[in-house]
């Protein structure tokens, strides 16, 4: 009962954030509210019992995704900034896109020879998988992260 | 320690990208280029010995899947291919000033990626040799900092490569979630079995997404609209390597995805390849026909050759797979060293206008003779290797019968059609007179690395297209042997 309460609340708390981040006039207050939206998100998933759906929902949504989005706000000029304007004007497109995904997501749970076989993913078998049989990715995840340091140093390097 | 003897390519060529950086440092930009090129030459050896060509100096892998990787003939061709390109690449920089460490360490990690999507069979791997290779290639698109055309390219090319990155990672979920494996070797080995859903519409979606994401890499019409203005801002070599290395690989993914056993599940994908090939053609040799530029000239025609190659996809018998597969092998020659070409004359300034090319023969005969074999080569006209690929492949589809002539005859107006903007450059060069005031004769050092690359390139060309017979021979025992399966 106590958790229902709390789960519905959490739910909720979703929406406002959502609609808040659809209406704010700022783009760096949408971002605060969508990464608010992430990081509730992830507290369901823990309520779910699905730690490790939650952690990497905090971890990659609420973190990496949220600073990405920063710098792209960092990287805009500022007049399109400053514009004081709700973000979104085109709600037909949004309402469009929200229901494509929607039943998107929804074919996927009717069509049931899908083997979304739903077992326990412990931080103990990922690093099982990646360090055994995915130890080759993870290897060449290195070599492309270096790749790309590499090129954004020679980037950003002054032009002599 | 044997069992990681088959990466023995690729460890060499990322332990070039280290040493390049190295060099780098150390501002020996030439011993820099010439310490990769040989470790490419060594692993070129290596491969050559296990794909049968000649002998093998390591013991042979033992092919098929292992894990993440699928070891086979067809993934070596495509390797061999790859380093080809990249060493003529390189070959030429070394005659450039403004090429140093870094360039070829970053060409070096280009080439690791396509050489792991050579011989990926997982999907996870594929994506990120994909990666590898394409963000590599973004920073070598801009690598002239100073010309603005060239990091307006770098720009174009990173936001469409990111866009076609993530609607091949979407498809691939999907593909991932009907199936239930990332692992492509071993869906093609459980082709029959019934946990595997046929004509699942869940797949067609994924496979569209795969198509659209592959189709950017490959310049597909309609996804082609980059390659123009990316070939045309990047610096030539570099526009070289992404004509000739960048689609090869493109190619090289959807023959992993789609030659496996995807038929099988999605049997009807094969009239929309047959659409995508003739749009495709025909959008690229039309354009062609009106580009006063002559890297934008080539980038069309480069999208015209993607066409033809999809006739492969379509018609998928082991002929016309193995001409698909001559097509890229002849089209990544002929473009790198239409490319190289292009980078070399302008050293002796002329531009880039095909109306430069006036008149070139009389100054540099050698290099508009060599100019005019590979655009005669690209066009097919016999006996030149364009010709041989192109009649393999055509052939194929004529074998295959039904709706599939319709495409050989597609491909041959086509073919016809190109021969009018290739043959205006030719004319260009040998009967009109240079225009007064141009290639003025500036006292500069021979391009003696460009030279060799392209005299290499152009004793390919003459000599695959008067003696074929091995090279298709061979092209078909690899087609019929990857495609055993059925």
């Amino acid at each position: 009962m106590f958790l229902t309460v709390i789960l519905l609340a959490l739910s909720f708390l979703a929406i406002i954030f959502a609609i808040g981040m659809l209406y704010s006039r700022e783009i760096v207050h949408a971002v605060i509210y969508i990464a608010g939206l992430f990081i509730i998100l992830g507290l369901i998933y823990f309520m779910l019992d699905n730690t490790f759906l939650g952690a990497v929902q905090i971890l990659i949504y609420g973190g990496a995704v949220t600073v990405l989005l920063m710098f792209g706000v960092m990287l805009t000029k500022r007049e399109i900034m400053d514009k004081k304007e709700s973000i979104t004007t085109e709600y037909e497109y949004v309402v469009l896109i929200a229901l494509t995904i929607s039943i998107y997501i929804g074919t996927l749970f009717t069509v049931s020879s899908y083997p979304l076989s739903i077992y326990y993913m412990s931080m103990y078998t990922l690093s099982t998988v990646l360090f055994n049989s995915f130890i080759g990715a993870f290897v060449v995840m290195g070599v492309i992260i270096m790749s790309s340091i590499i090129g954004a140093i020679y980037m950003v390097k002054e032009v002599e | 320690m044997t069992a990681y003897l088959v990466y023995t390519p690729e460890i060499l060529i990322m332990i070039s990208a280290l040493l390049a950086l190295l060099f780098d440092v150390l501002d020996s930009k030439k011993l820099a280029g010439g310490i990769a090129i040989i470790l490419n030459l060594v692993a070129l050896v290596i491969i050559l010995g296990w794909s049968g060509i000649t002998g093998s100096i390591l013991s042979l892998p033992q092919s098929g899947g292992h894990g993440l990787f699928y070891f086979s003939l067809f993934g070596y061709m495509f390797q061999i291919i790859f380093i080809i390109v990249t060493v003529s690449v390189e070959l030429t920089t070394l005659d450039f000033s403004e090429y140093n460490g870094i360039f070829y360490a970053l060409i070096e990690f280009a080439l690791t990626g396509m050489m792991i999507v050579a011989i990926s069979g997982d999907m996870v791997i594929l994506i990120l040799g994909l990666e590898l290779a394409g963000i590599s290639t973004y920073i070598l698109t801009g690598y002239i900092r100073k010309s603005e055309l060239s990091v307006e390219a770098a720009m174009k090319y990173y936001i469409i490569g990111s866009i076609s990155s993530s609607l091949t990672i979407f498809g691939l979920s999907i593909l991932y979630g009907v199936t239930g494996t990332t692992s492509l070797w071993l869906l093609n080995l459980h082709a029959g079995y019934s946990y595997i859903p046929k004509n699942n519409p869940l797949l067609y979606l994924g496979f569209s997404f795969i198509i659209a994401g592959l189709g950017f890499k490959i310049a597909m019409a309609p996804f082609h609209m980059w390659a123009p203005d990316v070939y045309q801002g990047a610096p030539s070599p570099v526009s070289a390597f992404l004509a000739a290395g960048s689609k090869t690989m493109g190619f090289m993914a959807m023959f992993i995805i789609f030659l496996s056993a995807i038929f099988y599940f999605a049997p009807n994908l094969s009239l929309l390849f047959g659409f995508f090939a003739i749009l495709t053609m025909t959008t690229g040799n039309i354009l062609a026909i009106k580009q006063r530029n002559i890297k934008r000239m080539l980038a069309y025609s480069s999208i015209a050759n993607a066409g033809y190659i999809l006739i492969a996809f379509s018609v998928d018998t082991p002929l016309a797979v193995a001409g698909g597969m001559f097509q890229i092998f002849s089209h990544a020659i002929m473009k790198v060293g239409a490319f190289i070409v292009v980078a070399v004359v302008s050293v002796f300034g002329v531009g880039e206008s095909i109306t430069d090319y006036k008149g070139l023969a009389k100054e540099h005969s050698l290099l508009a003779l060599s100019f005019a074999i590979m655009l005669l080569s690209l066009a097919g006209v016999p006996p030149l290797m364009g010709f041989m690929s192109k009649f393999v492949l055509f052939s194929g589809a004529v074998q295959a019968g039904g709706w599939y002539i319709l495409l050989a005859i597609a491909g041959v107006l086509n073919s016809a059609l190109s021969l009018y903007y290739y043959a205006r450059i030719v004319k260009y060069m040998y009967i009109d007179n240079p225009e007064p005031g141009k290639h003025k004769n500036k006292k500069i050092s021979m391009p003696i690395y460009s030279y060799i690359s392209i005299f290499v390139l152009v004793v390919i060309i003459v000599a695959v297209g008067i003696y074929p017979s091995p090279i298709i021979g061979y092209f078909i025992h690899i087609a019929s042997q990857y495609m055993v399966w059925r």
